[in-house]
């Protein structure tokens, strides 16, 4: 049998095999199934829309009077200054492409960088990301950096164990560590934080294991005494929900700080390490505390329809920064941190830009 | 797997039910040829499908929405650390799920496509179309929006690379 008779052989069975199997057939009568309760839940959702309206709008002015008094409010900020780091999804590829923008949303630039995930270095001199572009059979994932306008990129691979893969992370204030999320698609029992050496990505070291759970984005207070992360378990509702956690750096002092289900993936520490801001199910921003207290929404309304996602802070603490829109497109706006103040930064139509990162430096 | 549930009123029309009923167990093909675990591939093959419903406005009226569709599970396939803001639903399946043995499968078909999954990127994708829905080159450059000549140079490196794999020996006839 030559090479084209052994594949279309292969062929052949696989979708046999794969066409035939109970599942598949149950599916057709689920297909029934879900077109009647869409029908049904056409009529239930308009009734449920207008009552969570009305109940929205009264939280929100309720809420927005008892946060006015907060003695912890950040107080205003002037106009702002700095860079802004966002992705914008390729859905057909299933991959990100980076931008740079001013901080008032002018002058949009292409970095040229298809990455899972870019966050500004500590000093705003360049951007740590993915090295997507180097995964592959025989190469683990691994962190890279590029310069600020995308240019000259610098994998940090000396470690060389090609089990395990480190994805997304974040640099220390002090930029000599990067602390990164560990994984291996041979096996869950390598799951954990892992923080290497930001110069070369060498000196592994595992602070936290967490064999069967997923490990996203951890990230560095402002001291770079602590980390926050996202994890999530089997059987939290609703889908893709997790919690936060905390944890020093030497892996000792693990806490929870929102409820399990409580948060979707990303999060920001202040930049004076008071508060965490993260995403709420669905789409509502969240503070709380980094020991988990005084948990509260942010007093902001948004567009019907629409919700936010990845927010993270400016600078000077004075605005969060966020993406906001549908399931399918969104845009990146800022709102101050007391709520007030929302204001859209970019204007791309029917693009989905998301996980905003801000620098106090200008761009040359 | 099962049909996405549909997000609300005045969703796609019924052609979209005869486009999932069509495709979906081609598509899943492609998706376990290309991932070797059943249970992503299954995950990849739902997300792929929920994404087509949710902008079926738009891809109802290609002339191919089944070209798209296998153009993005060809590239969530390879993608092993697929990651998408905001639907971490994907990744935290993809890391904790057990890998799916698929007992009826024989060892020669697994370890073909395992070798097709050892290929490059686009070898694989472009071998995989080419092997599990005997698609013509013209059709495969035009689900991965490529260039024919290009398919054919990722065909004819990833035939010889399979050939040394599998010791079955040189390829010398052309693909269509």
């Amino acid at each position: 049998m030559n090479l084209d008779e052994r594949g279309r052989s292969a062929g052949h069975e696989l979708r046999r095999v794969l066409g035939g199997t109970e599942r598949f057939g149950a599916g057709v009568e689920l297909e029934r199934l879900h077109a009647e309760r869409a029908r049904r839940a056409r009529h239930q959702r308009w009734r449920a829309g207008v009552v969570a309206a009305a109940i929205s709008v009264l939280a929100i002015a309720v809420l927005a009077a008892v946060l006015r008094d907060r003695s912890s409010a950040v107080p205003t900020s002037p106009a702002p200054t700095g860079t802004i780091l966002y992705g914008r999804w390729d859905p057909d590829t299933q991959h990100s492409r980076w931008f740079t923008a001013n901080a008032d949303g002018t002058d949009v630039r292409s970095l040229g960088v298809t990455a899972t995930c870019a966050r500004w270095w500590p000093d705003g001199s360049k951007i740590l990301i993915t090295n997507d572009a180097a995964f592959g059979p025989g190469h683990p994932l691994r962190p890279a950096t590029v310069r600020s306008d995308g240019s000259g990129l610098q994998p940090l691979d000396a470690t060389k164990d090609p089990s395990l893969n480190l994805g997304c992370g974040d640099v220390s204030p002090d930029g000599r560590l990067i602390v990164l999320e560990g994984f291996s698609q041979a096996g869950q029992e390598r799951n954990g934080i892992y923080v290497v050496r930001a110069s070369d990505g060498g000196g592994l070291r595992r602070i936290v294991a967490t064999p069967g759970r997923s490990i996203a984005d951890p990230a560095f207070s402002p001291d770079g005494s602590r980390i926050a992360f996202f994890t999530t378990k089997p059987g939290v509702s609703p889908p893709g929900a997790g919690a936060l956690f905390t944890l020093d750096l030497d892996g000792s002092g693990l806490h929870r700080i929102t409820p399990w289900g409580g948060a979707f993936l990303d999060q920001g520490w202040s930049p004076d390490g008071s508060w965490i801001a993260y995403q709420r199910p669905y789409g509502v921003i969240t503070l709380v505390h980094p020991d988990g207290s005084d948990r509260h929404d942010l007093p902001v309304a948004f567009p019907p329809g629409l919700g936010a996602a990845n927010p993270t802070w400016s600078p000077d603490g004075g605005w969060i920064i966020f993406s906001l829109g549908n399931n399918e497109t969104a845009n990146i706006y800022r709102v101050r941190s007391d709520g007030t103040g929302l204001t859209q930064v970019t204007s791309q139509p029917d693009v989905d830009e998301q996980t905003p990162f801000w620098t106090s430096e200008a761009r040359t | 797997m099962h049909q996405p549930e549909r997000p609300g009123a005045g969703g796609p029309p019924a052609i979209y039910d005869e486009f999932f009923a069509r495709e979906r167990d081609a598509v899943l093909g492609l998706a376990f040829a290309l991932t070797g675990d059943r249970g992503v591939a299954e995950d990849i093959v739902q997300d792929a499908f929920l994404d087509a419903y949710r902008k079926w406005d738009r891809i109802g009226t290609y002339d191919q929405p089944e070209a798209w569709v296998r153009r993005v599970v060809a590239n969530m396939s390879v993608s092993a650390f697929r990651r998408r803001r905001g639907e971490l639903r994907m990744l935290t399946q993809l890391r904790t799920r057990q890998t799916h043995v698929v007992p009826e499968i024989s060892a020669s078909t697994l370890a073909f496509w395992q070798a097709v999954r050892s290929l490059p990127k686009r070898q694989a994708q472009v071998a995989a179309l080419f092997y599990l829905e005997d698609r013509p080159i013209a059709e495969v450059a035009r689900i991965l929006q490529m260039a024919e000549g290009t398919v054919k140079k990722h065909l004819h490196d990833g035939r010889r690379a399979l050939a040394q794999k599998l010791d079955v020996g040189e390829v010398n006839d052309e693909p269509r």
